[in-house]
This record gives C-alpha cells, sequence and structure tokens, in this order.
C-alpha cells in the first residue's frame, strides 16, 4: 500500500516535471538565440549626403518621441525602432508627423531576451527640416531604446557619395560564446575617396565593461557600449577618412569585457573627389531573423534533475 | 468708510483680475513617472538626462514676447536636442529659449539635457531656477519658478565600501565554512541536490520567468518567486544541514554567472546574504529546516521580499544608477513577499512529498 502511495507521488513529480520541460516547448520560447549579424541592407551612390540621427536610450515613455531635423529631396530612408523585451502579441505603432505611418507586430530582428529591431522603409513621409517620429506601443515590462533614422539625401550641389547602411541585431555575449561580429562594406576599388564618415548604433553596452571596435583593424574606440547615447544606447559618428583601403572595408564589434552587447547599425559614408559613374542606390533583400527556442542549458539541467529524482526514488526502493 | 474699503479692495485685487499669467512647470528626469523617481538624479551616469520645461498661459491674455531662462545648478553639461521648438540655447550653466506668442490655455514646452556630476562625495541638493519675462500687451510682467532635484552619489566610494564588503561576506562565509567543517557535513548526494536545485533556479526558471513574465503583467516576478520559493524549502528539507540556503543561493549565482554570463563577480557576497538571511532564520527557530508549512512560509517571504528588495534599493541606484519610484518598488518588494508566501505554502508540500519519495 505504502509502495503504491510513493507511487502515485512519483508520478505527480514526474507529471509536474514533464509539464514544465513540454510547456516551454510548446510555446514560442522567449530567447531568441545570438540574433542577426549585421548585413548591407542598402547601398549606393548619391550627389548628396548621408543622414544619421536619433536617441535617446530607455525611459518607459509612451508616446516615444524623437524629432528630426532633415534636409531636402530624400531618396531613400531606413526608420529604426529597437525595443527592450519583445513577446508575441507586442506591437509599435509609427507615426510621422502626427500622421499614422503603420503598426508593426513581428519585429526585423530579435536576439537575446526579446531586444528587437523594428525597421521602417519610409522613404516619402518626411518633408524637409523638422520632423517628429513618435512611437506608440504595446510591451509588457518593456519599451523603446530609441528611434533612429538614415536617410540618403539628394543635393546636386555636393560631392557624389558612395554609402552603406547595415543592419541586423547581433547578440554578443558570454553565454553565446559570440565575441565578436564584423561587417564588410563591400565594394569595387574605390577611386579618389575624401571624407569617409562611419556610424554605429549599438544596444546594451556598460560603462567599464571593455569592448572594443575597429574599422579595417585599425582601433576606433575602447568602451564604446557605455550608454551615453541615453540608457543603453550609443550611436557613435567615427571620421575614418584615414583608414580607409581601397575596397571592401570594413568594421568589427569585440565584446570584450560586455556581458551583452548588440550591434545594429553600421552606416559608412564616402565622398568622391570626382564621380564615379550614375547615382544608384540598390536595396539588398532582408534577411531573416533567426530564432532559438530554448537553450541547450535549460534541457540539459532539467533532464539532469528529472534523472537524479529517478535515480533517488529508485534508490530507496 | 465703505468707499475707501471697496477703493482699497480693488486695488489689492484689481492687478490679479486682470493679470496675465504664465505658469511654469518642471519634469526631469523625462520618463516614466511609473517607474522612475522624479527629481532625482544620479550622478556619473554616463548620458545626459533629459529635462522638461512647460509654459503655460492660465490668463485671459495673449502673451508676447516671451523669453525664459533656466539656470542649471552643480555646474552639469547641457546639451539641446532637436525638437519642435526653436530658439533654444545654452550658455554655460544657463538655457535661454524665447517664444513668440501663447494664447490663452495654451501650452508650450522645450527640452534640454543635463549631464549630472562626474562624482559627488554626498547626496546634494540643486534647483533649477527658471525666470520668464513677457508682455500681455499692457506691461511687462515677470515670473519665476525654483524647481528642486536631489543629486545622489554615483556608486563611486559607496560602490567600492559595497564592494569590499561583498568581498568580506564571501570571506567571512568561507571561514565559517572552514571553521566548522560545514563543508564537510554535505555528503555528495547533498551537494549534487543543491546543484541540481541550483540549476533549476538559476537556469531553468530563470529562463522560464524571462519567458513567460509577460503573462502575468506587474505580477510577473511571481514566476520566478513563486518556484525559487519552493526548490528552496526542498532543498532545506532534503539536505536539512546548517549553510543549505548559503550555498544553495551562491551556486544559483555560480550557474548564472556561467550559463547567462551576468556579471555579479563583485557582488556574490551581496547575493549569498539571500541565503544567509534563511539559515540564519533556520537556526532561529532551532533548526527547523521548513518542516512545519509555517517556518516554511516565513523563510520564504523572508528571502523573496529581502531579495527583491536588495534589487530595488540597493543594486538599481548602486549598480545600475536607476531610482525607481518609492511606490513602484515597495509594491514589487511586497508582490515578491507574496510570492514567497504562496512558494513558501506550495514548497511545503511539494518537500514533504519530494522526501517521503526519496527517503
Amino acid at each position: 500500500m505504502a509502495a503504491q502511495y510513493r507511487g502515485y507521488k512519483m508520478k505527480g513529480i514526474m507529471l509536474l516535471i514533464s509539464i514544465l520541460i513540454l510547456v516551454p516547448l510548446a510555446s514560442a520560447g522567449e530567447w531568441r538565440g545570438e540574433g542577426t549579424p549585421l548585413y548591407t541592407i542598402a547601398e549606393g551612390a548619391i550627389h548628396g549626403g548621408i543622414y544619421v540621427g536619433g536617441g535617446h536610450g530607455l525611459t518607459y515613455e509612451d508616446p516615444y518621441v524623437e524629432y528630426f531635423d532633415l534636409p531636402a529631396n530624400i531618396e531613400y530612408a531606413r526608420l529604426y525602432v529597437s525595443m527592450w523585451n519583445y513577446n508575441e502579441g507586442d506591437w509599435i505603432e509609427v507615426s510621422i508627423n502626427e500622421d499614422k505611418f503603420g503598426e508593426k507586430s513581428e519585429p526585423d530582428y530579435v536576439a537575446a531576451w526579446g531586444v528587437c529591431h523594428y525597421a521602417f522603409t519610409i522613404t516619402d513621409e518626411f518633408s524637409p527640416g523638422l520632423n517628429t517620429v513618435s512611437v506608440t506601443y504595446h510591451n509588457t515590462n518593456g519599451a523603446p531604446y530609441s528611434i533612429v533614422l538614415v536617410a540618403a539625401y539628394k543635393n546636386d550641389t555636393m560631392p557624389q557619395t558612395r554609402f552603406w547602411i547595415t543592419e541586423g541585431n547581433h547578440a554578443l555575449s558570454e553565454m553565446g560564446k559570440n565575441d565578436n561580429s564584423e561587417v564588410t562594406f563591400e565594394s569595387e576599388p574605390l577611386e579618389a575617396t575624401t571624407n569617409a564618415t562611419l556610424w554605429t548604433m549599438m544596444i546594451a553596452g556598460n560603462e567599464g565593461e571593455m569592448d572594443t571596435l575597429y574599422f579595417n583593424s585599425h582601433l576606433l574606440g575602447e568602451d564604446v557600449g557605455r550608454r551615453k547615447s541615453g540608457a543603453y544606447l550609443d550611436l557613435d559618428r567615427w571620421d575614418v577618412t584615414e583608414f580607409m583601403v581601397d575596397a571592401n572595408n570594413s568594421v568589427r564589434f569585440d565584446r570584450g569585457e560586455e556581458s551583452y552587447i548588440h550591434p545594429f547599425n553600421a552606416v559608412l559614408a564616402v565622398e568622391y573627389m570626382e564621380d564615379q559613374g550614375e547615382d544608384y542606390i540598390q536595396i539588398n533583400t532582408k534577411v531573416e531573423s533567426k530564432q532559438t527556442s530554448v537553450p541547450i542549458a535549460v534541457v540539459l539541467v532539467t533532464v539532469l534533475s528529472l534523472l537524479f529524482l529517478v535515480y533517488m526514488v529508485r534508490r530507496k526502493k | 468708510m465703505k468707499r475707501l474699503a471697496f477703493i482699497l479692495l480693488l486695488i489689492v485685487f484689481l492687478p490679479h483680475l486682470a493679470a496675465a499669467e504664465l505658469e511654469i512647470g518642471m519634469d526631469i528626469p523625462l520618463k516614466s513617472k511609473e517607474i522612475y523617481q522624479e527629481d532625482r538624479l544620479v550622478a556619473g551616469v554616463s548620458w545626459h538626462e533629459r529635462g522638461q520645461v512647460t509654459l503655460t498661459n492660465t490668463g485671459d491674455e495673449i502673451l508676447h514676447d516671451i523669453l525664459v531662462s533656466v539656470d542649471v545648478p552643480l555646474g552639469m553639461d547641457i546639451e539641446i536636442p532637436i525638437q519642435a521648438m526653436k530658439n533654444i540655447s545654452a550658455d554655460n550653466n544657463t538655457i535661454t529659449a524665447s517664444i513668440g506668442e501663447l494664447e490663452p490655455g495654451e501650452s508650450i514646452s522645450f527640452i534640454f539635457s543635463v549631464k549630472p556630476p562626474e562624482s559627488i562625495q554626498y547626496k546634494k541638493k540643486g534647483s533649477f531656477v527658471i525666470s520668464a519675462s513677457y508682455e500681455d500687451g499692457a506691461a511687462p510682467h515677470s515670473s519665476s519658478y525654483t524647481h528642486d532635484v536631489e543629486v545622489v552619489p554615483p556608486p563611486s566610494w559607496i560602490t567600492y565600501a559595497t564592494v569590499l564588503a561583498s568581498i568580506s561576506i564571501i570571506l567571512l562565509a568561507f571561514l565559517i565554512a572552514w571553521k566548522f567543517n560545514v563543508l564537510e557535513a554535505f555528503t555528495t548526494i547533498d551537494l549534487i541536490t543543491i546543484a541540481l536545485l541550483a540549476g533549476l533556479i538559476g537556469v531553468v526558471f530563470r529562463w522560464f520567468w524571462q519567458t513567460f513574465n509577460d503573462l502575468l503583467g506587474p505580477l510577473g516576478g511571481l514566476l520566478f518567486t513563486i518556484p525559487t520559493a519552493v526548490l528552496m524549502i526542498i532543498a532545506l528539507q532534503l539536505v536539512r544541514k546548517p549553510g543549505t540556503a548559503t550555498l544553495l543561493f551562491t551556486v544559483v549565482e555560480l550557474v548564472a554567472l556561467i550559463v547567462w554570463g551576468t556579471n555579479i563577480t563583485v557582488w556574490m557576497g551581496w547575493y549569498m546574504t539571500e541565503g544567509i538571511i534563511v539559515d540564519i532564520l533556520v537556526l532561529l527557530f532551532k533548526k527547523d529546516y521548513a518542516d512545519r508549512r509555517s517556518t516554511a512560509i516565513i523563510y520564504a517571504v523572508a528571502r523573496s521580499a529581502y531579495a527583491y528588495w536588495m534589487f530595488y534599493f540597493f543594486f538599481a541606484p548602486a549598480v545600475w544608477k536607476v531610482y525607481y519610484a518609492p511606490w513602484y518598488a515597495w509594491g514589487e518588494v511586497g508582490i515578491a513577499a507574496i510570492g514567497g508566501l504562496i512558494g513558501g505554502a506550495i514548497g511545503y508540500n511539494i518537500a514533504k512529498k519530494v522526501r517521503g519519495a526519496m527517503m
């Protein structure tokens, strides 16, 4: 009788542990894996320039508002809204100059514990001068880290500029054993260039935890991820003119001592000293975000615990 | 006499009845007030904190030529972000804004950002003094408003002291363990039990909580406090040795450090205190290893409330330089205590069954 009772108890415990294992597996897990390494979403050459601006860190404001003072004749614009704590059912709604632009529920790039990046191609909605971008959101316990705008604008009085806009969300973490992320601005040999500017955007850097940023193996900065553009946000501009090489320039984010750091964007603009053919903008296909549901450590610990429990109960019998 | 009194009343009240009124208000930091403490800045943050000045015409006259100046305290560096309002500038420690017109009932606001001092030794008060001059068509007016803020020290020496205290706690724990042969009292089975329960807390339920906490909204923390309490009570009942809880929570943090890469090495001592408190309670209750429902609940409530209190009132300001609104922080501590209460009660039942099945 006692043995039968123990058997029932054992079944109950096994059932509880099985539920704990199966519930997460049945659901879309919120550990989102290492995310998407940066890649070039758009590139081209334009008589004009590149605008990169935005801010302002995690504040839990709703609506979250950012202002942009834009030049005229925008030929291509990509708006980024980075968020903390994405889960299924969450959404954001973007308004531009008080006009509703659209709602998006599925982020374009998501990694780690729901650090995500929504990307929008919004070329025709902006006007010269001051523009207001407002984001309202449904995200329990989460909020925007930033609104960032990258735009290529035409100005015939300016020299021709070759540019690359890269995006993604690469979770460099101790857990994922990802120590660096590199993106190459692929190109033919660049003739007679000057004034090269690089912009980088990262999330979740910590002051004092030493990370490093390299451009063509030249050290641009240490502890770049230190929340200087707002809580959890680093949006930086670098003059990389002297570090340029003829072709295929690259930027590398090294995690260093950071527990987590997420490179989100790198934008390179290089001025030609003389025109190099016609202006063009090439839009590349978006890379789908990779997702991982359950970390292996979670499965391993659960299985080990289950085996130990079975061993202990059988040992008693 | 009546006429004289009437004239006197007119002299006193007439200017007020006809006067233009410009109401001045200010918010800093410009963050959700539901979460963050208002009017408190932390020295040493790496970013500029945003503030907002709002001007409201509460009179019934149109106000013209409004000139606002904001004197920023403590020599804080000023930045003016891009915003809807133009004609804002910053010079040394003063922000100046020029506003053309403000209709009755209309409000206008502008944003600025200031970088709190790198380091201050003690908590300091500072005042943003906002002065406005304007005209209402009849006469020039002026008004002013003082907005007090508190700037609290960054971790700096407080941090160093707390890190030192953390290391001292670790050393003390090792000393006690060595002096009283505490570790030798644990059998291999005990250590495996603790390691696996710690793995369940630090890996499985931490992930479970991170994954599903949104389902319960503000009560999401319960998804961690309840299982943690349950597993802690199971550990106490199965192992039944002094120091079990301390060892359990030490291993929890070590596991989290390895698996999730949480960078808490220097704070380890403070995390150990979650267990130390429970172990002290066990001794106070004469080596009652959660053998009664009441003691199981007391231990679980104490651990949960203490862990959340540490997070909101110690780690958040000292490590992350974030001050949560008191009602929010205490609300979270309260929810954690409820989680401990539920977890303690459930843990008692499960621990009894597990103990019955295993021993």
